[in-house]
């Protein structure tokens, strides 16, 4: 565990959260009464198989969706009924990492890096591209910085998704499957970085996955299935 | 009958009672409306090619109001750059009835800048038409 846990403050709780997909007799229960709190700079895991309900999970804790029964608090920020706009803020202290990169094909590697600072960052045009630079640094591809995502490998370009989502100076970062298209080797050293620099920060990592080869890496593996956390074991 | 009220009765006579006039001023609206729905089309079929990256643009905080202007921006590119090239090709043709006809057509400096100003807006119109697609754009898709 980490030394900087404040438990009096922690960077998601959730209690009695559910959640529905549709209406009527198509009513499907996706969440059942999730109940979990994640420290600041803590690494947890959610584990389990395809279709228990992660990348839902991750939706709400990113406030890309609306919270509907139970309460989801998000680094200090109640999300049950929460205005559009509040939730604006608050996904830009929160990173975000996909299964696929989703860099964008027309900008280079720093470009896509910049986009994320435009949103949050006031600082001018140099001193952003300067940062940028630094977090391409610190991810490895000081040298690939002006390439293009077609010029870079696929661990390359998942390295740079990363190096967008913490570009915001994020408290808490959201990854959906970041290692699902790269090879084992990859995968393992690509969240490895990820570790790294969200332990010296102390960034809340909350990280859904079903690969076997990079859960021991986190604090804290949470089991779940058909919508429902397992005990711990 | 002095000249300036001939010069005037002529003008009017030319363009209100004679068809001609008509046909003009209905070419110019089927002109406006044909670009507008190209405009549209062509920014709407831009915004739908490009909805993961407004998506991804939500997912880092950036307001809706500010990915809708980069839609009526784009339109306001669309009319600057397009313009010239109009007038351009406007000027050619002006220039060839003259000379085939020898009707006294100018294209006058106030003839221009009104131009320009319904290109504007048309093309600011289509450009706030085709904004309403970026709604589609959900972050939360970007989770698989
Ligand atoms: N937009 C949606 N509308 C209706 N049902 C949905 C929607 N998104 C997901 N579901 C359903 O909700 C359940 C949970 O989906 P979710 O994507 O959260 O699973 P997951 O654990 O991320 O799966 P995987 O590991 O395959 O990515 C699934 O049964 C899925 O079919
Ligand atoms: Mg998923």
């Amino acid at each position: 565990m980490n030394s900087v846990h404040d438990v009096a403050n922690p960077s998601v709780l959730a209690v009695g959260l559910n959640h529905f997909y549709g209406d009527g007799p198509e009513r499907m229960h996706v969440l059942k009464d999730i109940c979990f709190e994640v420290q600041p700079g803590e690494f947890v895991t959610l584990a389990g198989p395809s279709g228990c309900g992660k990348s839902t999970l991750l939706t709400l804790i990113g406030g890309l969706k609306s919270v509907q029964s139970g309460s989801l608090d998000v680094l200090g920020c109640s999300l049950k009924g929460c205005s559009p706009s509040l939730l604006n803020g608050l996904r830009t202290k929160i990173g975000m990492i996909f299964q696929s990169h989703h860099l964008m094909e027309f900008l280079t590697a720093n470009q896509n890096v910049q986009v994320a600072t435009e949103a949050v960052i006031d600082r001018s045009f140099r001193a952003r591209e300067l940062r940028c630079l630094e977090l391409l640094a610190s991810v490895g591809l000081k040298d690939r910085a002006n390439h293009y995502p077609s010029m870079l490998s696929g661990g390359q370009k998942q390295r740079v998704a990363f190096a967008r989502a913490l570009a915001c100076n994020p408290q808490l970062i959201v990854a959906d499957e970041p290692t699902a298209a790269l090879d084992a080797k990859t995968g393992r050293d690509v969240v490895a970085i990820l570790r790294s620099i969200a332990k010296e920060r102390s960034i809340s990592i909350v990280m859904a996955t079903h690969d076997p080869r990079v859960m021991d890496m986190a604090d804290r593996v949470i089991g779940i299935d058909d919508g429902r956390l397992l005990a711990p074991a | 009958m002095t000249k300036s009220a001939f010069e005037s009765y002529e003008k009017v006579y030319w363009a209100k009672s004679k068809p001609i006039g008509f046909v003009f001023s209905f070419c110019s609206l089927m002109g406006l409306a044909v670009g507008a729905t190209m405009v549209y089309q062509l920014l709407h079929m831009d915004v739908t090619f490009h909805l993961p990256a407004y998506a991804l643009l939500m997912s880092i905080g950036y307001q809706r109001q500010r990915l809708e202007m980069i839609v009526f921006t784009e339109g306001l590119i669309l009319s600057c750059l397009g313009f010239p090239l109009a007038w351009l090709v406007g000027a050619f043709l002006c220039g060839l009835v003259v000379s085939y006809t020898s009707l006294p057509m100018i294209l006058s400096p106030q003839m221009v800048v009104t131009t320009f100003l319904l290109i504007l807006f048309m093309c600011s119109t289509s450009a706030m038409l085709a904004m309403g697609k970026i709604k589609d754009a959900d972050p939360a898709d970007l989770f698989q």
